[in-house]
């Protein structure tokens, strides 16, 4: 009986030791070169492209959060479900003929920081509506029966009771963000930027993309490429734990 | 009849002793003493929160999975204390099965339902289980009506089937006590009638003790009575004199509808 | 439908549209050579069949690996675990959720690259295998999640009837509650599928990239890695941009099509 309680254990722990096996060995090894040339600009740019990106998502996201916090589930929902599945690599795609091709904004920051948006909206928009239709709607529904407007309800009630799950939900959408490569390459470009650097309108590098070319190059064991994967891990990591939703409550386990 | 009830007070199944059940720090059963006969229907009755199904859950120690769930006293199962050291709260649950509130069908076959647990004991013989099975069947008078779908999910029966294939479930496991808590409370009153004719044909074999808020039921089927106030025993005896001449006011109030 | 929701569903509508638009071309028959060839190899050989039978059995086989981990951590995880092995292992599955694929390629090319390079010098070590390991590691987190909550799914009632047979809560999670949460699991596995399925930073990385049929320890290729490899090469407008605009519908449908079947179940 115990066994078999080990034996699940066991077996679960062995995604857990490679789990910490890529943390692990990446902060020791990594260490040593986290401040190799060129990763400073490449860390900015990846952050850049994340918060960009957040502020573009936000709007929307929130908006059918308001909308439909009051609905039930209906076909919104189960189009964002669907299309959620979209593999990155797609919207990377779609991103480089509409943004950089179409739209004319070439390589750049703002390309990218589109592009991940483009990724991030449907989990952004059903996180947050998840997010505002846990027990908080209880709260906004008093007050609905007061008369007070939906939106009004929304700004003044639903938004500072959830605002907790929707950060984490923030968080976890810039975790996609930061260790993205697939959209990045085809709309921010794989070259850092130090040799002209031209703001927000012109191409760099991310973190995860300079780490990708390195490798694809034979250079994945050079100082750079190394301390690309330790800022790549230690933030990656601490923005999915920070966002980690709650646990389910445990009065609902093993009774 | 007295004398009867006399006979079975000296054959206690169980013997509960200055029993205090905590939640937190909340005590849900105040310092009970009283015994269970064997081979008798026994009812717990009193009003919802009283205590009866806590202390249902002691018997079988389901109350172990309560979290913040604390006991003293004892309780004696044929001499031997339930929560005594080394005893096997998995090993107890054997002896003293239980039918719950709600039917809670395994999501398997009524077949599979019935055999789950004597596979889980270890019989592995699939004609021995078959016999198990049919003879669980007929004795929770079930089986002339799923014979000849043995091998459908049990979600496809009726809610009183299903509460009566949960007592075949756990009389297939050969247990020496039956706890019902509230066995009926879900069904419709044919179903009801059906439970309480299953209850009297089981007494000959089976310790009962079961747990219901409806007094005509308690007077219909039990041989003991125990009435449960705000966590403590209030009145105690055979149910014919239990309900012609309640002892004490408050079980009195209680019988006649006064409250609860 | 209101404003905002609308503007969501019709740019993400829009984004499918628009790469069938751009596969367009391809499709008229007899456009791309060798469609329903082995090697997707430009100017002259678009056979999409390699590197699509390459993306079916890396995804195929990363569940193999990742399933029984996932599904069991899950069960773990959601019925049985309390105290601190569980947040451990909940922790470290997080964490794991946090590394970036691109980085779990990077490790896999220093680590266990190295390794299969023993095994087979001819190949360099890439191929299907390592592709498919990379992937797997990847996917425990999304298998794990969904089987969590498959298993905190089930009624408290079911697990205590089988506890009050005399049932260990080993034995009652197992035979019962994953019985109840059959469903949910396989769903598990299924939108793990989906994921792996359109995963191709990792699986570029490893996978070797040569118009090759599919083979584990040879380099092979994947619907994904060909697009990581060669989309922003391809000309904007070239019938080389427009099949493969007809490989990232291929792995659209497939990632959206699987995950799709695992949510319906639900």
């Amino acid at each position: 009986m115990i066994l078999s309680r080990r034996a699940c254990a066991l077996c679960a722990l062995g995604a857990a030791a490679l789990g910490a096996a890529v943390a692990g060995v990446n902060v020791v090894r990594g260490a040593l070169f986290a401040l190799a040339p060129g990763v400073g600009g490449m860390l900015a740019a990846s952050l850049a492209v994340v918060i960009l990106s957040l502020a573009a998502v936000a709007p929307p996201a929130l908006g059918v959060a308001r909308e439909r916090a009051w609905s039930e589930p209906g076909p919104v929902e189960a189009w964002l479900l669907l299309v959620s599945a979209t593999p990155a690599l797609i919207v990377g795609m779609t991103a480089l003929v509409w943004f950089v091709e179409r739209a004319g904004l070439g390589f750049s920051l703002v390309s990218g920081a589109l592009g991940l948006a483009l990724m991030n909206l449907p989990f952004a928009a059903l996180g947050a509506l998840q997010a505002v239709r846990q027990d908080e709607r209880s709260a906004g529904t008093g007050a609905l029966a007061l008369g007070v407007p939906e939106a009004r309800v929304f700004r003044d009630i639903v938004l500072p009771a959830s605002a907790g799950a929707l950060a984490r939900v923030a968080l976890r959408a810039a975790a996609r963000a930061f260790g993205e490569t697939a959209v990045l390459m085809f709309t921010a470009g794989v070259e850092p930027a130090s040799a002209s650097p031209r703001g927000l309108m012109g191409g760099s590098a991310t973190l995860a993309v300079r780490l990708w070319y390195l490798t694809s190059q034979g250079q994945g064991t050079g100082a750079q490429a190394r301390a690309c994967a330790l800022w790549l891990t230690v933030i990656g990591v601490a923005l999915a734990l920070a966002g980690r939703p709650r646990e389910a409550p445990v009065t609902e386990r093993g009774r | 009849m007295v004398a009867d009830q006399d006979r079975q007070e000296l054959t206690e199944r169980f013997h509960i002793e200055r029993l205090w059940v905590y939640y937190g720090n909340t005590p849900a059963l105040r310092d009970i003493t009283v015994g269970i006969p064997a081979d008798a229907i026994t009812a717990l009755i009193g009003p919802s929160g009283c205590g009866k199904s806590t202390f249902i859950k002691v018997l079988n120690r389901m109350n172990d999975l309560v979290p913040g769930a604390r006991i003293t006293g004892t309780v004696r199962l044929d001499g031997e204390d339930v929560y005594g050291p080394g005893v096997d709260p998995v090993a107890l649950r054997r002896r003293v099965g239980m039918v719950f509130q709600r039917p809670n069908p395994f999501p398997m076959s009524i077949y599979q339902n019935v055999a789950y647990g004597p596979r889980v004991h270890g019989q592995r013989d699939e004609r021995k289980l078959r016999q198990i099975v049919e003879r669980s069947l007929r004795q929770a008078a079930l089986w002339d009506e799923v014979k000849d779908k043995l091998h459908r999910p049990a979600m496809d029966l009726s809610g009183g089937q299903q509460q009566r294939l949960c007592i075949a479930r756990a009389l297939a496991v050969e247990p020496e006590v039956l706890l019902m808590d509230e066995p009926a409370s879900a069904l419709d009153p044919v179903s009801t009638a059906k439970i309480e004719e299953l209850c009297q044909s089981l007494k000959a074999d089976y310790t009962i003790v079961i747990v219901t808020h409806n007094m005509q039921q308690a007077a219909r089927i039990s041989d003991r009575t125990i009435f449960f106030l705000a966590g403590e025993v209030i009145e105690t005896g055979p149910t014919s004199s239990f309900f012609s001449t309640p002892k004490d006011r408050r079980t009195e109030d209680y019988i006649t509808g006064r409250f609860g | 439908m209101r404003p905002w929701s609308a503007l969501v569903v019709l740019v993400t509508g829009a984004l499918v549209a628009t790469l069938v638009h751009e596969a367009l071309p391809a499709l008229v028959p007899r456009a791309l050579p060798e469609l329903w060839g082995m090697a997707f190899s430009p100017p002259d050989r678009f056979g999409a069949l390699g590197p699509l039978t390459g993306s079916v059995a890396v995804a195929a086989l990363a569940l193999a690996l990742a399933g029984p981990v996932g599904v069991g951590a899950g069960i773990y995880l959601g019925s049985l675990a309390q105290g601190t092995w569980a947040r451990l292992l909940s922790g470290a599955i997080d964490t794991l959720t946090g590394v970036p694929a691109v980085v779990v390629g990077f490790l896999a090319t220093s680590f266990l690259l190295p390794v299969l390079r023993v095994v087979a010098p001819a190949g360099g070590g890439y191929g299907l295998l390592p592709a498919a390991v990379a992937l797997g590691v990847m996917v425990v987190p999304t298998v794990e999640g969904f089987a969590a909550d498959a298993m905190r799914a089930v009624p408290a009632d079911l697990v205590a009837g089988s506890l009050a047979l005399g049932a260990t809560l080993e034995a009652s999670v197992l035979g019962v509650g994953v019985a109840h949460a059959r469903r949910g699991l396989s769903q598990a596995v299924l939108l793990g599928t989906g994921r792996a399925l359109g995963e191709g930073m990792a699986v570029e990385m490893l996978v070797g990239n040569a118009p090759h049929p599919p083979a584990l320890l040879a380099p092979s290729q994947t619907l994904t890695s060909v697009l990581v490899q060669q989309f922003g090469l391809a000309q904007p407008r070239s019938l080389w941009a427009h099949a493969l605009a007809v490989l990232g519908i291929l792995v659209l449908a497939l990632a959206a099509g699987v995950s799709a079947l695992g949510a319906r179940r639900a």
